[in-house]
């Protein structure tokens, strides 16, 4: 018995390395490469099932057509204000929350409602709550704050709305995850060295945290990026808010074209595929030393 | 840095919810004083330290350096470093700019910040050249200690609040550092008050202990008054009198006590608190000693036992020995050469070293040994 624990594990052949990958080789397979694939090719024919010849002029068609590619900016215009606002408000929230506050349960509960209540939910919700006639405008109104209701719905400004009530609870947590679990005696070393709280929290905590608000960033974009009830329900999607899911649906289902939705769900793919890739670079170069002393608690 | 002449610590209490983490705590230090606050964990050894850092708020009481009250100033103003059980290295900085980062809030030249970062790891001999452009994760466990400390001794603070900075190094290096840490307080004079809950680092370093106990301070005194004379059988439990002999008053001359062990044998001991005058002959106390003083050498007080165990320490041997007429009673006895199990044997005890305390039956009777040969032998 001892001398078989003792003995070094013995290596693995590629055959059973592969036998055991196999189950999430196959899954991954499955429901991620394959319908890629498909989609792919799909995107690179024409017609309704994508008959003939490859070719690019799915591709052409949408970078060609300024109705089309407009909807990139105008995606970009509602995804990055609403992710940055997110994390504006998710960092400071977490920082005062990071040691635990009174009714922490209770106010943690309430933050992840919205989570679990859907976008179709929240976004009808808000028709009624942010409407002309809902209480929102109603109370302003009879508190003489206002004289005409104010316009929350059925624009920009409601799909930002839409977006944060949903994602903001997740990047809170997440967040909050990440600062609390910086060791709690580097910010009292911070101050018995000199520093200021607010200095503590520049040179400090947030670089601490950077790599964990770089990776909410990125979570919270792509879900903003690829908004798609909200934009239809509580947006403009003819205008304000075509984003590129809305394009993409319409050409699929409205034009009967759907290789060109496919081309154009594949480009918003890439688009988000780029901003992840250009924030972690950012983050690799501005979080060195951060990611490196995260064993010892140093 | 403001310099200190005299620090006052005046009846400082913390309470956390119903518990007095620490209660009506005193103590006066005087410029170039090293302090320890000694005492197992949960005595508010530490939560004394991060009071007087100002880390935690104080619930009454106040703290005044040089006659000026501080302690309603925020950490950051009061001058003062510390160096963390955990070193707390800022771990997205290197080495250099760890030491760098207190100097910059105290708007100086970046000449001047090199000079000063440069003294400092020299001090804690941590090679600049070689070290400097590290990551605390790319040092070893000793490297790290020498850098918290080089990056606190950088701002020269007024006082230096060391907590249990050697308990997480291993045996070999904790000696070297305790040299260290003797060594730097010699060449710099740093005020330095240092938590720890070992008796031989607090006994080796310090000029004066503070011995605590729930939140209370137990005793202050020299290490040689701790040592020698604990007023307490919480302190000389601390300080190694693990022998607790119960034995009943018979006379009295002066300080010197005639008592009586429950066998019939007859020795001399000494008090050395002064809640003890009113102890009348047939009244149980317990008369304690520290296993090194009970040797066959001493001609005086002699008790005789039976052989039980027999350990070797280096340079003595150590036997637990069961007392003729009751064997229940064990007391621990070193000698210079090896006695037989089994075999009888005769040790004395001189009675300046044979201490009384009040009968505790906490303490009574069961031999307590400290399992570690450090506090055994310090």
């Amino acid at each position: 018995m001892l001398k078989t624990t003792l003995s070094a594990p013995r290596p693995r052949t590629g055959l059973e390395t592969l036998v055991l990958l196999l189950p999430a080789l196959l899954l991954v397979l499955a429901i991620f490469i394959a319908p890629f694939l498909f989609g792919l090719n799909l995107s690179l024919h024409t017609g309704y099932r994508g008959e003939g010849a490859a070719t690019l002029t799915n591709y052409t068609q949408f970078f060609s057509d300024p109705y089309l590619v407009d909807s990139i900016s105008i995606t970009f215009q509602v995804a990055l204000p609403v992710t940055l606002f997110t994390l504006f408000i998710s960092v400071p929230l977490a920082y005062f929350m990071r040691r635990g506050i009174r009714f922490e349960r209770g106010i943690t509960t309430l933050l992840i409602l919205p989570l679990t209540l859907g976008n179709v939910m929240v976004a009808e919700s808000m028709l009624m709550y942010f409407g002309r006639q809902g209480w929102f405008n109603q109370a302003l109104q009879s508190v003489g704050l206002i004289r005409q209701p104010l316009v929350l719905v059925h624009n920009w400004f409601g799909v930002e709305l839409a977006l944060f009530i949903q994602n903001f609870p997740f990047v809170f947590l997440m967040i909050l995850g990440y600062l609390s679990g910086i060791n709690p005696d580097l910010e009292r070393a911070s101050r018995m060295l000199g520093a200021s709280q607010w200095r503590t929290f520049r040179r400090v905590i947030l670089p601490l945290a950077l790599p964990g608000i770089a990776i909410a960033f990125c979570l919270n974009f792509v879900a903003n990026f690829s908004v798609f009830p909200s934009a239809v329900l509580v947006g403009r999607p003819d205008d304000q808010t075509r984003v590129l899911s809305v394009m993409a649906w319409r050409s699929t289902y409205e034009q009967n074209n759907p290789p060109l939705g496919t081309a154009i769900a594949l480009t918003m793919g890439v688009i988000e595929l780029l901003v992840v890739a250009c924030v972690l670079w950012g983050r690799s170069r501005l979080a060195r030393g951060a990611t490196l002393g995260g064993g010892k608690g140093a | 840095m403001q310099t200190i002449q005299k620090l006052e610590i005046r009846q400082i209490s913390r309470v956390f919810g119903a518990n007095a983490a620490l209660h009506e705590f005193t103590l006066e230090i005087d410029g170039g004083m090293f302090v320890s606050l000694l005492g197992p964990s949960g005595c508010g050894k530490s939560t004394a330290l991060n009071c007087i850092a100002g880390l935690l708020d104080l619930s009454a009481g106040e703290i005044r350096l040089n006659g000026q009250p501080i302690h309603h100033l925020s950490p950051e103003k009061r001058g003062f470093g510390m160096v963390f059980q955990n070193y707390a290295l800022f771990p997205h900085m290197t080495v250099t700019n760890n030491v760098r980062y207190g100097l910059e809030t105290l708007h100086m030249p970046k000449s001047e910040q090199d000079r000063r970062i440069g003294w400092a790891l020299d001090l804690v001999q941590l090679d600049e050249t070689e070290f400097g452009r590290r990551y605390p994760a790319q040092l070893s466990g000793g490297q790290q200690q020498r850098l918290a400390l080089a990056r606190t001794i950088a701002l020269e603070p007024g006082l230096l609040l060391l907590d249990e900075p050697l308990s997480n190094l291993d045996a070999k290096l904790r000696g070297e550092m305790r040299l260290e840490i003797k060594r730097m307080h010699q060449q710099l004079g740093l005020t330095t008050l240092y938590v720890t809950h070992d008796q031989s680092e607090a006994m080796s370093l310090s000029d004066l202990v503070v011995v605590m106990r729930k939140g209370r301070i137990e005793q202050i005194g020299t290490p040689q008054e701790i040592y020698n004379c604990p007023r307490s059988l919480y302190v000389a439990d601390f300080m190694g009198y693990s022998n607790r002999l119960p034995v009943t008053i018979q006379s009295r001359e002066g300080n010197e006590w005639q008592v009586q062990t429950e066998a019939g044998v007859t020795l001399r001991a000494t008090t050395t608190f002064d809640g003890s005058n009113d102890w009348q002959p047939g009244q149980s106390v317990l008369a304690c000693s520290r296993p090194d003083d009970l040797t066959p050498e001493q001609p005086l007080n002699r008790i005789g036992g039976i052989v039980h165990l027999v350990e070797y320490l280096g340079k003595t041997f150590e036997t637990v020995m069961r007392l003729t007429g009751d064997e229940s009673v064990q007391l621990l006895m070193q000698s210079a050469e090896a006695p037989t199990p089994g075999h009888d044997i005769s040790a004395g005890i001189a009675p300046d070293r044979l201490l009384l305390f009040p009968f505790d039956p906490a303490f009574a009777g069961k031999l307590q040994r400290h399992d570690s040969p450090e506090a055994r032998h310090a």
